[in-house]
C-alpha cells in the first residue's frame, strides 16, 4: 500500500515535469505548425542558467534569472532559426529544428564541459504522510504544475491575447485579417514555452541534482510523445498525457521484471494509443477536402 | 539537360558514381592500397548516398515525414551482425557469407517495415512522425537490454569485418544497385501512383489508388535499401577503433539517431530529380 502511494506520488511529480515539457510543445505545435525538436535542450539550457546564476546564493533570482534567460534564448531561437522559414515544407522546418538541438547540445558542452555539473538548489527534505515518506520537492513540482496548467488555461481563455492565440492556431491567415500580429503572437508563444521549459529543468535538478548536455534529450522526446498522446495542441490534452507518461514510467521502474525496457514500454503505449485514437485523446480531428 | 533523346538528369548519377567506382576499384584490384582515411571516407560517402536516396523515397516522393529510419538501420544492422558473426566461423570471411548476412539484415529490416508500417499508415504526417520515432526508441532500448551472448546488450555487438580493401567497391556497388531501384521505381506506374499520393492523398484515392497499400510499399522498400548501408557502416567503423586485427565492431544503437537527422539533410539538399 505504501509502496503503492508513493510510486502513485513520485509517477505524478514526474508526470507534472513532464506536462509542462509537453505545454511548450503543444502550444507552439498548436500556433506555428511545427515540431519544436529543440525544446528539450532549452531545459538543458535552464539547468545550466540555474547552475551558473546560483552563484548569486539565491535559489529564487537563480530561478527568476534562469527563467528570463531562457525565454531570451527561445524569442532569439525562434527569431533567427524559424522565421525565416515561415512557410517552407514541414520537413525543412524539422531538420532545422532538429539542428537547433544539436546546436544547443554542442554549445553547452563546449562552454560547461561534458562531465555533468551538481547543482543543489535547494534541500526541500522529505516528510511522512499517512505513513509513507515522500519528498517535498515531489510535492511542490506537482504544486507548481497544477498551479502554471490553471494559470495558462485561464490565460488562454479569458485574456484577449490568450484568445488571439485561438485564433491564430485556428486560421492564421483569418486572425491576421482580423487585426493580429501573428509573428508577435507566435513570439509571445516561444517565450511562455522556453520559460516552461527552465521550469522543468528546475524540477529535474529537484529530483537529481546534477545537470549534463544531453539531460534534455530523453525528457524532451517522451514529453513531446506525452503531447501527442493528449492531442497535440491541446492544453489539458498536454497535462492528460504527461500525468499518464509518468505513472507509468514510474510504475514500470518498481516492477523489476520490465524496468530495463520502460522507454519501450513508454513508447508502445503512445503507438497503441494513436492506433484506437488517431489524434490522441482529446485532439481535434480535422475533415480535410480536395 | 537533353541531349538528343537521352534525360541526362537520369543518368548522370550512373555515370559519375559508376566511374568513380570503376577508377577507385581498378586501382585496388591491381594492388593499390587506399589509406585508411580515403577508405573510411569512401564507405562513408557510399553509405550517405544510400541512405539519401532510400530517404528522400519517403520523404520526398511519398511526402510522409518518417523519423523511424534509424530504429529499422538498427534492426537490420543487429541481424545482418548477427549473422554474420555466426557464418564467418563456419564458412570463412568470405563474398558469400557478406551477401548471405546483408540479405538476412534486409529481410530483417523488411519484415520490420511491414509490422510497423501497416498499423502507423492509419496516421498522417506529424502523427505517422512521432510513430515512427517512437518505434525507433523502443528498438534501441530492446536492443540495449539484451543479454551479451546475444546481441551484446549496452557494450554493441561485436561482427566480423569484411575485407576493408575491397569494402569500399561493394558499398558503391550497391550505391548503383540502388540508384538503379529507386530511380526505375520512381518512373513506373507504382512511382507516379506515390507522387498522385503525395500530391493530393484525397485526389489519388478517387481516381482509385489503393493509397495504404503504396504506402506500405514505400516504407518497406527503403528498408530493404537501408539496411545495405547499415552493414557497411557496422563493418566501416572498425576503422574508427583502430584495432587492426581484432576484427570486432561495436554497433552502438543510441548513434542511430545522428545518422538519421544528417542523411535527412543531405537528402533534402541533393534531392533526385
Amino acid at each position: 500500500m505504501e509502496a503503492i502511494l508513493s510510486t502513485l506520488i513520485n509517477g505524478l511529480s514526474l508526470g507534472g515535469i513532464y506536462a509542462m515539457i509537453a505545454l511548450g510543445y503543444t502550444m507552439v505545435y498548436g500556433i506555428a505548425k511545427m515540431l519544436n525538436f529543440a525544446h528539450g535542450d532549452i531545459i538543458m539550457i535552464g539547468g545550466y542558467l540555474i547552475y551558473v546564476f546560483m552563484a548569486t546564493n539565491n535559489p529564487l533570482l537563480a530561478i527568476l534569472l534562469a527563467c528570463v534567460g531562457c525565454m531570451i534564448l527561445g524569442v532569439a531561437i525562434e527569431k533567427i532559426a524559424y522565421k525565416p522559414l515561415r512557410g517552407a515544407s514541414p520537413l525543412a522546418v524539422l531538420i532545422t529544428a532538429i539542428g537547433v538541438s544539436y546546436l544547443l547540445q554542442s554549445l553547452a558542452q563546449i562552454i560547461f564541459g561534458s562531465a555533468s555539473k551538481m547543482v543543489m538548489v535547494y534541500e526541500f527534505g522529505a516528510v511522512k504522510l499517512l505513513g509513507v515518506t515522500i519528498q517535498v520537492s515531489s510535492l511542490v513540482t506537482l504544486a507548481v504544475t497544477v498551479v502554471v496548467m490553471t494559470a495558462l488555461t485561464m490565460f488562454v481563455k479569458y485574456t484577449r491575447l490568450g484568445r488571439a492565440m485561438i485564433a491564430v492556431s485556428e486560421d492564421k491567415s483569418a486572425a491576421q485579417l482580423m487585426g493580429i500580429n501573428v509573428n508577435r503572437i507566435i513570439t509571445i508563444t516561444f517565450a511562455i514555452g522556453s520559460v516552461l521549459a527552465a521550469l522543468a529543468g528546475l524540477f529535474y535538478l529537484l529530483k537529481a541534482p546534477s545537470v549534463s548536455n544531453t539531460m534534455g534529450a530523453m525528457p524532451g522526446i517522451k514529453a513531446f510523445t506525452a503531447a501527442v498522446i493528449g492531442g497535440i495542441g491541446s492544453i489539458p490534452g498536454a497535462m492528460l498525457g504527461g500525468i499518464l507518461l509518468g505513472v507509468v514510467e514510474s510504475i514500470s521502474y518498481k516492477i523489476t521484471v520490465i524496468a530495463p525496457y520502460t522507454d519501450a514500454i513508454e513508447f508502445s503505449i503512445l503507438i497503441l494509443i494513436l492506433l484506437v485514437r488517431p489524434t490522441g485523446f482529446l485532439g481535434k480531428k480535422r475533415r480535410e477536402k480536395v | 539537360m537533353r541531349i538528343g533523346k537521352l534525360k541526362v538528369n537520369h543518368y548522370i548519377n550512373y555515370v559519375v558514381i559508376g566511374l568513380f567506382t570503376v577508377v577507385m576499384a581498378s586501382i585496388t584490384l591491381t594492388g593499390g592500397r587506399f589509406n585508411n582515411s580515403l577508405l573510411f571516407l569512401m564507405e562513408k560517402m557510399a553509405i550517405s548516398i544510400i541512405l539519401a536516396v532510400s530517404l528522400s523515397l519517403v520523404v520526398g516522393f511519398l511526402g510522409e515525414l518518417s523519423l523511424g529510419h534509424a530504429g529499422f538501420m538498427c534492426v537490420g544492422a543487429y541481424l545482418g551482425g548477427k549473422v554474420a558473426s555466426l557464418l564467418v566461423p563456419v564458412m570463412g570471411n568470405g563474398l558469400l557469407a557478406f551477401v548471405i548476412s546483408l540479405l538476412a539484415g534486409c529481410a530483417a529490416a523488411a519484415v520490420c517495415g511491414v509490422i510497423i508500417g501497416i498499423p502507423a499508415l492509419r496516421l498522417r504526417g506529424d502523427y505517422l512522425a512521432i510513430v515512427t520515432l517512437a518505434f525507433g526508441e523502443i528498438v534501441k532500448s530492446l536492443f540495449q537490454n539484451t543479454s551479451e551472448e546475444t546481441f551484446g546488450g549496452t557494450l554493441g555487438l561485436s561482427t566480423p569485418r569484411y575485407n576493408k580493401y575491397y569494402l569500399f567497391i561493394i558499398a558503391f556497388i550497391l550505391v548503383l544497385i540502388t540508384l538503379a531501384v529507386v530511380q526505375n521505381f520512381i518512373r513506373s506506374k507504382h512511382g507516379r501512383a506515390m507522387t498522385a499520393i503525395r500530391d493530393n492523398e484525397i485526389a489519388a484515392r478517387a481516381t482509385g489508388i489503393n493509397v495504404t497499400k503504396y504506402k506500405l510499399i514505400t516504407f518497406i522498400i527503403p528498408r530493404l535499401l537501408r539496411e545495405w548501408r547499415v552493414y557497411c557502416t557496422a563493418t566501416a567503423t572498425t576503422q574508427c577503433k583502430a584495432l587492426s586485427f581484432t576484427i570486432t565492431i561495436p554497433l552502438r544503437s543510441w548513434s542511430w539517431w545522428y545518422w538519421a537527422a544528417w542523411a535527412a539533410s543531405t537528402a533534402l539538399l541533393l534531392p533526385l530529380h
